[in-house]
């Protein structure tokens, strides 16, 4: 695959029709779409609201490679076991590609299935369609095409019906290997939960590489009624990705979902999360942390689509940008007429920790109903003075009373992940943004 | 221990201290009482090396184990870890920061500086379960919560006195430590500040009020106005003024 530009179709088609032949006539047919969706949308420019703030330029003006094989593909990676414990249940790709080495599905709990993707396209067809056939798949990005055209590895987690399986379920992504050149990754992901069902999905996306990948990962979400998912978004990839992503989730009666968004890694990350409450009782949080240095840049979209009555969503997002670092926020609530009773709420709150850090935040409620409880805001400020001066006063070096006074900003997110060894480990990649 | 010599000091381009002169030796109390605006917030935060009060002139030195230092020049957590300590009349509010992790990080980087050995978390956590029962403080409900964050005007200059209890402070200036307190609280902080007395502190009690004096007994008691003090004597002086006012001392 060539550069993914306009002037350089051809040969991304090209790309696209020699990969896997072997794809059963419907997939084919699927894939097809998307990507007369994606040469339909063209990549986004920043005259276009939605990417109004973030370049994607140098993504652009790479030229990535799909698929490709590794010029040493590594047989142990470090680290990456440290993402999950004993215990936990973990499919874990390395370059695209399911590691034996780490993944850990025996004694999966009844009720619970995890497989491939590239089993579900054989086995779980009617649900893969489900998942991936929204109806709003027209109004996706580029990328968001771009990833189901090219569709890659990934998981397929189903859970059926009242099964509460108690193990956390760890879906791990890692570049490990060395390139010729910029290689491209398409993850993709899908969570399936029955009326009733529980469980918790962490997703994490690691690389080790400081030259430039590209990783465009897609993941569906599906809670039937009075399902109960919590889930976690990892993003600590190497410092020359390019990470997007898109996270969809679809929200029956009185489902609940708990996701964080944690992003410390890459060169240019930006995620798209849409909620849709489909069913009236539905609640979802979502919580986001971004850390941002250098000359990174992280873009979080949300939307949170209220469709039907007395559904509630709340969002607390929080960033801390240092040095040249860029920040983006965009966070569209809509209240559909028919969604009275709504409760939303949504707060961004960002922490620059130098003259040269910016952050673009921008929330947009658009409210048709006329019952509905709505409250956003967003805040913009340095450290507060006089917390800085009690921490001197008690003998803490300024560096040492920035880098409490940061944590101390964050960890209201972190808290948020019950699950105590995921947010240990968050603890321990913000305690290494701070150093 | 600390020698103030004709100190002037203001904020904003405004002076506030107008050649004020103190000498504070180890072992004793100080209490400077004075009217609103004297300048008695402004004599602690420039002692402690707030950001935002400048030094015109005069000579602010302090001696510590025989070595002469001149505070002007050291930056507020320097002074700190050369042992003088500010028990704040707002105690700030951190949200997020855990009071016993705050309390850590602080001792560490004040023993670090003297040369002694830093406390992993475990063995802090014994200490400072010590110092709190040292001054009748229950341990739970201080040491797990976020600094200051929900704490009661009482909580909250109670924690200022384990802060200085953990610190083990060479000077400690209270800054009108007995505002907005009843009377159990100000006991409890009074019995605080007198266990953790030796002959090796010193303690500067700035105070709008005598009530406190009687709880914790100065040495000496200084009068502060319009930026100088007008008046010293000893802990009698107090009592006068709790009878007669500040204004026959403002003539």
């Amino acid at each position: 695959m060539e550069t993914p530009q306009s002037g350089h179709f051809p040969e991304v088609r090209a790309a696209f029709e020699s990969l896997r032949p072997g794809d059963e006539a419907w997939l084919k047919e699927l894939r097809a779409a998307a990507f007369e969706r994606f040469q339909a949308a063209g990549l986004p420019t920043r005259r276009q609201e939605e990417w109004k703030y973030t370049s994607i330029k140098e993504v652009i003006e790479t030229a990535f490679v799909h698929p490709q094989a590794a010029l040493r593909e590594p047989a142990r990676v470090p680290g990456v076991a440290e993402h999950f414990g004993e215990d936990d249940i973990a499919l874990v790709f390395v370059d695209g590609v399911l590691s034996t080495a780490y993944t850990r599905t025996s004694e999966v709990p009844k009720g619970l299935t995890v497989m491939t993707l590239d089993e579900a396209t054989r086995l779980k067809q009617d649900e893969l369609l489900r998942l991936v056939r929204r109806p709003d798949a027209e109004k996706a990005s580029a990328f968001a095409a771009l990833a189901e055209a090219f569709l890659g590895q990934g998981a397929y987690i189903e859970v059926s019906r009242g099964a509460t399986p108690a193990r956390t379920i760890h879906l791990v992504h890692v570049t490990a290997g060395v390139y010729e050149r910029p290689p491209a990754f398409f993850p993709r992901h899908l969570v399936l939960l029955r009326e009733g069902a529980e469980a918790r999905v962490v997703e994490t996306f690691l690389g080790q590489s400081e030259s430039p990948y590209f990783v465009n990962a897609a993941t569906d979400i599906e809670l039937e009624a009075n399902a109960r998912l919590v889930h976690v978004r990892v993003q600590a990839e190497g410092a020359g990705a390019y990470h997007m992503s898109r996270t969809r989730a679809l929200l029956a009666r009185d489902a609940r979902l708990s996701t964080v968004s944690f992003a410390s890694g890459s060169r240019i990350n930006r995620n798209d999360l849409a909620i849709v409450l489909a069913g009236p009782g539905a609640q979802a949080e979502l919580d986001g942390l971004y850390l941002v240095r250098g000359k990174q840049l992280v873009d979080n979209h949300t939307t949170v689509d209220h469709r039907v009555p007395d559904a509630t969503s709340t969002q607390l997002y929080k960033g801390v940008i240092a040095e040249q670092g860029r920040g983006v926020f965009n966070g569209k609530i809509f209240v559909r007429e028919d969604a009275q009773r709504t409760n939303a709420y949504q707060l961004n709150r960002n922490l620059l920790l130098s003259s040269e850090a910016e952050i673009d935040t921008k929330p947009e409620l658009q409210i048709e109903a006329d019952d509905v409880k709505c409250t956003h805001g967003a805040a913009v400020g340095q450290l507060d003075q006089g917390q800085l001066f009690y921490l001197q006063s008690r003998g803490l070096k300024p560096a040492d009373a920035v880098r409490l006074l940061s944590t101390a900003f964050v960890d209201e997110v972190l808290l948020k992940v019950d699950e105590a060894p995921v947010r240990e480990r968050l603890r321990h990649l913000t305690k290494g943004f701070f150093v | 221990m600390l020698e103030i010599k004709d100190l002037r000091a203001g904020v904003e381009g405004k002076e506030i201290l107008k050649g004020l002169s103190l000498t504070v030796n180890e072992g004793e109390i100080h209490a400077i009482m004075g009217p609103n605006g004297s300048g008695k917030s402004t004599l602690s935060k420039v002692i402690a090396g707030h950001p935002d009060y400048l030094v015109t002139s005069g000579q602010l030195a302090y001696e510590v184990n025989f070595k002469q230092k001149d505070l002007a020049t050291l930056s507020p957590d320097e002074r700190a870890r050369e042992g003088v300590f500010l028990a704040f009349q707002y105690p700030v509010e951190v949200p997020g920061l855990g009071n016993e992790e705050f309390l850590r990080a602080a001792y560490n980087a004040v023993v670090r500086a003297q040369g002694a050995e830093e406390m992993d978390p475990l063995d802090f956590d014994g200490f400072v379960r010590e110092k709190c029962g040292f001054l009748g403080m229950d341990e739970e409900k201080f040491l797990s919560r976020q600094l200051n964050v929900d704490f009661s005007g009482g909580e909250k200059k109670r924690n200022e006195i384990l802060q200085m209890a953990v610190l083990s402070p060479r000077l400690a200036i209270l800054d009108e430590i007995d505002s907005g307190l009843d009377v159990d609280a100000l006991r409890a902080v009074a019995d605080g500040v007198n266990k953790l007395r030796g002959p090796d502190n010193a303690f500067v009690m700035i105070t709008h009020y005598q009530r406190i004096l009687s709880y914790i007994v100065p040495d000496y008691v200084h009068v502060l106005a319009d930026g100088r003090i007008v008046k010293s004597g000893g802990k009698d002086l107090a009592l006068e003024i709790e009878a007669r006012g500040y204004d026959w001392l403002l003539q």
